[in-house]
C-alpha cells in the first residue's frame, strides 16, 4: 500500500533541487494600537518529494507564515521583508495576477478550519469549480466534473451527490477533504498543509497522512505540513522546522531533532514523549490489592431521536471498576461513547439501565437530591477549559464556590483554602482576582482542576483534558495529574483519544467502540499485544512522536474498510464486522460477548477468545 | 447532481409555503387586534359619522344598520367574514366602499415604496461595497458622513428642503403631483406610471413620470440608504476577515469573484433582513413625504379618516399596510431562502 523509504533519511535531500526557498520573511501588522510582527524571520527551504514539518505553539505565527509564503496576508498586515523563491521567481516581487496564477495552482494549500474555511452558502462543487476555473480554461460543467472527480479521488462515497451538498451539510472530516480536493485539483509542485487532520479520528488521520506521502513520493512534489502533533511530525517528516515567536529557532532531520533537540522551546515541546518513554521503564503498579473504589455494572445510555421511535445507543451494557488510586483510560474515536459514561458516573446524564456502585452505594438508583453528598467525593474536569468556567467570574469566586456549597468553613479559612488550591495546582495566588479571558488554556485548565479538586474529592473524571493544549502545556499537565493523584490517593477515570498521554498516565485502560467496551486490559498488555482488531487497528493508526518506528518505514497493516455505521441503526452481530478484515459469517450474525482473556484482560471477540487471531506483537 | 437540487428546490417550496401560512397568520391576528382597539377606542361611530346635530333616533338607526347593537363576536364575524372576500365595508367619510377607495390611492403610494426601494437597494449596497473595499480612506469617510446625515435627518425635513432647492429655486424638478396634468395617460394595466408608460410605449409619460417620483423616493429613501450602507460595509468587513474569504485568495480565486460570489453574497443577509423592516416602515413615512409633494396616494385618504374616526376606512388602511409589510416579509424570506441554504433550514425547523 505505501512506496517504502528505502534510501536513508538524510541522504533523502542531497541531489535534489529546492521547490520553495523563504529567506528572512517578516509579517508584520500596522494597527491604531502599534505595530504586531507576527512572523519576524522566517528562513526555510523544501525540496522535491520531501515533507517538512513546521511546528510551534498556537499563535507562534505558524498559519501567518504558511499563508505569507504565498502572498497572503490577511488586511491590514503586510509583508515586511524577505523574499520567497518559487520556480525561479520571487513570489513578492511578483504582480498581483500573477501571484494569483501560482496560488491554488503550482502551490496548493489546504487551510485550517476545514468548515470554516468553505463558502457556506455555494456547494462544495461549485466552490471546487471556481477553484479549478480559476487556472484552467474551463467551463461551468467541465468544472463541475472536474468537481465531482476531485472528490472521489479524496474518497468521498458518493461524490455525484455529495458534489451538490453546502458545508453545514458536511461532516467535518468530510469537510476536511473537500478542502484537500480543492488543494489539489490543479495537481500542485507544493502542497502547503496547516494542520490538515486536526478534527479527524486517528485511523482516517492516518489513511490521509498516508495518501499525501505517498503522493508526494509519486509526483516529486514536497509538502510543507503544520501540525502542533508531534506524532504527525515524527511519522511524515523528514525535516522540522520550529517557529517560536515569529522566528525559526530550530531546522534539523527528523530523527535529530526528536533524539536530541537543540533549542529550550524545543526541548520543552519534546518533553511529554520523553517522559513517556522513560514511563515504559518504570513498573506499573499491580492491580490485584487494589481496593474497589466505583464498581460499574451493565451501564447503558439511550438518547431517544425527537420524532422518531428509534434511539441513539450511545452506551451499551458497560461494565468495569476503578480501583482507588487508580487511573483508568477510556479510548475510542469521537462517537464512541466515552464522554457519556464519564457523565453517567457523575449523574450529569441519567443512565437508561445498569448500576453504578461508589464505595458500596449504588448511586444510580438514589434521588437526584440524595446525590448532593455524593458530589464533593466525585468530581470533573472537562475538555474545554474556557467553556466550562463562568466567564463573569474571577478565579477566586470559581473556587469559592464548590466551598461555599459543600463546606462549612469560615470566610478566612476559606479563601486560605483557594491560595492552597492554587499552589497545589503549580498558580501563584496573585491570580484569584483575575478572569478567565485574563489567562491561558493551560492556566484555566490548571483552575478547572483547582476547583475540582476544592472539595476534597476521591474519584475524578478527566473528560479530554489536555486536548486544546499545546505539547508543552499537556506535558505539564499530565505531570500535575500525576502528582496531584499521588499526594491525594485521587482516583482518575482519564478520558481521551491521545493515546501518548494515555500510554503516560493510565494503569488500565479501556478501548471503546461504537458505546461498547471491545478490550480491556492494562496499558502495557493492551498498548504492546491489542487482541481486538479494533484496538490492533487505533493502536496502529496512532502516531507515536517516535521517528524511529514511523508508519512510514513499516511493512502494511491490517487496516479496517470503511466508515464507522451510525449508532442509531447498529449491524446485528459484532459492530465492527463491516469494516473487520478477520470478519466471517458467525461474527455478522451473533452480538459479540466480552471474553474473559485471562490475566485480567477481556477482548469482544470470538475469534480472539478462539485464539484464532494471532497476536499482533509491536 | 439532479438529487440535491430537486431536493434543495422542494426544500425552497416547503419552506416558503411555511412562512406564507405562518403569515397569513400575522395578517389574521392583526386584523382582529385592529377590530379590538376599535371598538375600545371611545366614541360612537354612528354619531360621529352623522354629526352633532342628528336625533338619537338617527343615530340608533345609523347603529343598527352597521351591525353595531350585535354581540361583539357576531361583530367579528361579519367583519372577518367580510375581509376574507375583500369587503371592508363602506367609508363613512365618501359613501363608497372602503375597498375602491383604497384601490384607487394604493398604486401611487406603492408606486412610491417600490421607487424608494430600488433607490435604497441600487444606492446603498454598491456604496456600502466600496466603503468595506475603501475603508478607512476618503471613500469611507464621505459614505459614512452622507450615511449618517441621511438616518438623522427626518423625511420629511429632507423632502421640504429637497422640493424648496431643486424644484423651486433650481427648477429642474416639477414641485409636486404624480404627472404633469397635460399628459393625456391612463395608467391602466399595473396602475404604475412607470410600467404602464414603457408598456404603452409612451417615452414622454415615462420621463414626466420618473421626474415627478424622484424627488419624494430619494426624501423617502435618505433613512434607509443610510442604515443599509452602514450595514453593507460593516458585514462585508466582517466576512472580509472569515476563514473562507482567505481561503479562496490562497486558492488563486480573482478578486472579483471574492468580493461578489464570496463576500457580497454571504455578507448581503444582513441589509436584506434591514430592508425588509425598513419597507414596512416607509408606507408610515410615506404619508408625510406624499403630503409635502402632494402626491395622490394613501396619504391624504388616510390622515383623513384617522381624523375623521372613520373605523371602516381606518382599518383598510392598516390591513393594507399589514399586507404591504406581510409582502416584503415574503419577498425577502424567499431572497434569503436563496442566497443561504441555512435560512431555508433554520427557518423550516422554527415554523
Amino acid at each position: 500500500m505505501l512506496v517504502k523509504a528505502g534510501t536513508a533519511k538524510e541522504a533523502r535531500v542531497e541531489g535534489r533541487s529546492p521547490v520553495i526557498e523563504a529567506r528572512n520573511l517578516a509579517v508584520r501588522y500596522v494597527t491604531a494600537t502599534g505595530v504586531v510582527t507576527p512572523v519576524r524571520d522566517l528562513t526555510l527551504t523544501v525540496h522535491e518529494r520531501e515533507v517538512v514539518g513546521l511546528v510551534g505553539d498556537a499563535g507562534s505565527g505558524k498559519s501567518t507564515a504558511a499563508l505569507a509564503l504565498m502572498g497572503v496576508v490577511r488586511p491590514p498586515g503586510q509583508i515586511a521583508s524577505g523574499s520567497v523563491m518559487f520556480g525561479g521567481r520571487d513570489l513578492l516581487g511578483l504582480d498581483e495576477d500573477a501571484l494569483r496564477a501560482i496560488r491554488g495552482n503550482e502551490i496548493g494549500i489546504i487551510v485550517q478550519n476545514p468548515r470554516s474555511s468553505l463558502n457556506p452558502m455555494l456547494r462544495i462543487g461549485r466552490q471546487i469549480a471556481n477553484v479549478y476555473g480559476a487556472h484552467n480554461q474551463a467551463t461551468s460543467r467541465e468544472g463541475w466534473d472536474k468537481a465531482v472527480d476531485m472528490l472521489r479521488m479524496v474518497g468521498i462515497n458518493d461524490p455525484e451527490r455529495r458534489v451538490g451538498a453546502y458545508a453545514h451539510e458536511l461532516s467535518g472530516g468530510m469537510a476536511q477533504r473537500a478542502l484537500i480536493a480543492m488543494a489539489l485539483s490543479s495537481s500542485p509542485r507544493l502542497l502547503i498543509a496547516d494542520e490538515p487532520t486536526s478534527g479527524l479520528d486517528v485511523t482516517i488521520q492516518a489513511q490521509f497522512l498516508d495518501e499525501m506521502w505517498q503522493t508526494v513520493q509519486a509526483t516529486g512534489s514536497a509538502i510543507l505540513l503544520i501540525s502542533q502533533d508531534l506524532g504527525v511530525i515524527a511519522n511524515y517528516c523528514d525535516r522540522v522546522v520550529v517557529l517560536h515567536d515569529g522566528a525559526i529557532v530550530e531546522d534539523r532531520p527528523v530523527g535529530e531533532f526528536f533524539a536530541d533537540p537543540q533549542h529550550p522551546y524545543s526541548r520543552s515541546i519534546l518533553a511529554l514523549q520523553k517522559a513517556a518513554s522513560e514511563a515504559d521503564a518504570v513498573a506499573k503498579r499491580s492491580d490485584g490489592e487494589r481496593e474497589k473504589l466505583i464498581e460499574i455494572r451493565d451501564l447503558a445510555k439511550n438518547f431517544p431521536i425527537r420524532g422518531s421511535k428509534k434511539v441513539v445507543q450511545a452506551v451499551e451494557n458497560l461494565s468495569m471498576t476503578i480501583g482507588r488510586g487508580e487511573t483508568v483510560g477510556l479510548v475510542g474515536e469521537s462517537g464512541s461513547g466515552k464522554t457519556t459514561v464519564g457523565r453517567c458516573l457523575l449523574r450529569l446524564e441519567e443512565p437508561t439501565a445498569g448500576q453504578i456502585e461508589y464505595g458500596g452505594t449504588d448511586i444510580s438508583a438514589i434521588a437526584r437530591s440524595g446525590m448532593k453528598r455524593f458530589r464533593s467525593k466525585l468530581q470533573i474536569v472537562f475538555q474545554d477549559p474556557y467553556d466550562s468556567l463562568n466567564p463573569r467570574w474571577s478565579v477566586g469566586q470559581v473556587l469559592r464556590e464548590p466551598l461555599n456549597l459543600h463546606t462549612s468553613l469560615s470566610t478566612a479559612e476559606k479563601t486560605a483554602r483557594i491560595g492552597e488550591l492554587l499552589e497545589l495546582v503549580g498558580l501563584s495566588p496573585d491570580i484569584v482576582s483575575a478572569k478567565p479571558r485574563d489567562l491561558g488554556a493551560s492556566t484555566l485548565q490548571r483552575v478547572n482542576i483547582a476547583r475540582a479538586i476544592a472539595t476534597d474529592p476521591e474519584f475524578i473524571v478527566l473528560d479530554e483534558p489536555t486536548s486544546v493544549l499545546a505539547p508543552a502545556a499537556i506535558d505539564g499537565l499530565v505531570t500535575l495529574l500525576r502528582a496531584l493523584q499521588a499526594e491525594l490517593g485521587l482516583s482518575y477515570l482519564f478520558i481521551s483519544h491521545d493515546l501518548t498521554t494515555v500510554k503516560y498516565l493510565c494503569d488500565r485502560v479501556a478501548v471503546m467502540y461504537l458505546g461498547q467496551v471491545v478490550e480491556t486490559g492494562t496499558v502495557d498488555q493492551v498498548f504492546n499485544a491489542p487482541l481486538h482488531p479494533y484496538s490492533r487497528s487505533l493502536l496502529d493508526s496512532h502516531l507515536f512522536p517516535d521517528p524511529t518506528d514511523r508508519r512510514v518505514d513499516r511493512p502494511d497493516r491490517e487496516q479496517l474498510e470503511g466508515e464507522i455505521p451510525s449508532p442509531v441503526d447498529l449491524p446485528k452481530g459484532c459492530y465492527l464486522a463491516g469494516r473487520c478484515p478477520h470478519a466471517l459469517e458467525r461474527c455478522r450474525a451473533e452480538p459479540q460477548m466480552l471474553h474473559d482473556m485471562g490475566d485480567q484482560r477481556t477482548a469482544r471477540c470470538w475469534r480472539v477468545a478462539e485464539g484464532d487471531l494471532e497476536e499482533a506483537g509491536r | 447532481m439532479a438529487g440535491p437540487r430537486a431536493e434543495g428546490n422542494l426544500g425552497m417550496t416547503f419552506y416558503l409555503t411555511k412562512r406564507a401560512l405562518s403569515l397569513l397568520m400575522v395578517l389574521l391576528g392583526l386584523a382582529v387586534m385592529i377590530f379590538i382597539i376599535a371598538r375600545i377606542v371611545p366614541g360612537d361611530p354612528a354619531r360621529i359619522a352623522l354629526g352633532p346635530l342628528a336625533t338619537a333616533a338617527q343615530v340608533e338607526e345609523l347603529r343598527q344598520e352597521m351591525g353595531l347593537n350585535d354581540p361583539i363576536h357576531i361583530q367579528l364575524w361579519h367583519y372577518l367574514s367580510g375581509l376574507a372576500q375583500g369587503d371592508l365595508g363602506k367609508s363613512l367619510l365618501t359613501s363608497r366602499p372602503v375597498m375602491d377607495d383604497i384601490l384607487q390611492a394604493l398604486p401611487a403610494t406603492f408606486e412610491l415604496v417600490l421607487a424608494t426601494v430600488v433607490l435604497q437597494i441600487v444606492i446603498s449596497i454598491p456604496l456600502g461595497v466600496l466603503a468595506a473595499y475603501y475603508r478607512d480612506t476618503w471613500v469611507d469617510n464621505v459614505t459614512r458622513v452622507v450615511s449618517l446625515i441621511g438616518v438623522v435627518t427626518p423625511g420629511f425635513v429632507l423632502a421640504i428642503i429637497l422640493q424648496l432647492l431643486a424644484s423651486y429655486y433650481l427648477t429642474i424638478f416639477p414641485i409636486a403631483g404624480r404627472l404633469d396634468p397635460g399628459l393625456e395617460f391612463q395608467a391602466s394595466t399595473t396602475g404604475l406610471l412607470l410600467i404602464d408608460s414603457v408598456i404603452a410605449g409612451r417615452l414622454d409619460v415615462f420621463v414626466d413620470a420618473a421626474r415627478h417620483i424622484f424627488l419624494p423616493a430619494i426624501a423617502l429613501s435618505a433613512a434607509g440608504i443610510g442604515q443599509v450602507m452602514r450595514i453593507t460595509r460593516s458585514s462585508m468587513i466582517e466576512v472580509g476577515s472569515r476563514d473562507f474569504v482567505e481561503a479562496a485568495r490562497a486558492y488563486g480565486i480573482p478578486e472579483r469573484v471574492v468580493t461578489f460570489r464570496y463576500m457580497l453574497r454571504v455578507a448581503s443577509v444582513a441589509p436584506l433582513t434591514i430592508l425588509g423592516l425598513e419597507f414596512a416602515s416607509l408606507i408610515g413615512n410615506a404619508f408625510v413625504v406624499e403630503f409635502v409633494f402632494s402626491w395622490p396616494g394613501l396619504a391624504s385618504y388616510g390622515v383623513r379618516t384617522i381624523l375623521q374616526k372613520d373605523l371602516n376606512a381606518v382599518i383598510g388602511v392598516v390591513l393594507v399596510s399589514g399586507v404591504f409589510f406581510v409582502i416584503a416579509n415574503l419577498t425577502i424570506d424567499a431572497l434569503l431562502g436563496i442566497i443561504d441554504p441555512r435560512h431555508r433550514i433554520r427557518e423550516g425547523q422554527r415554523a
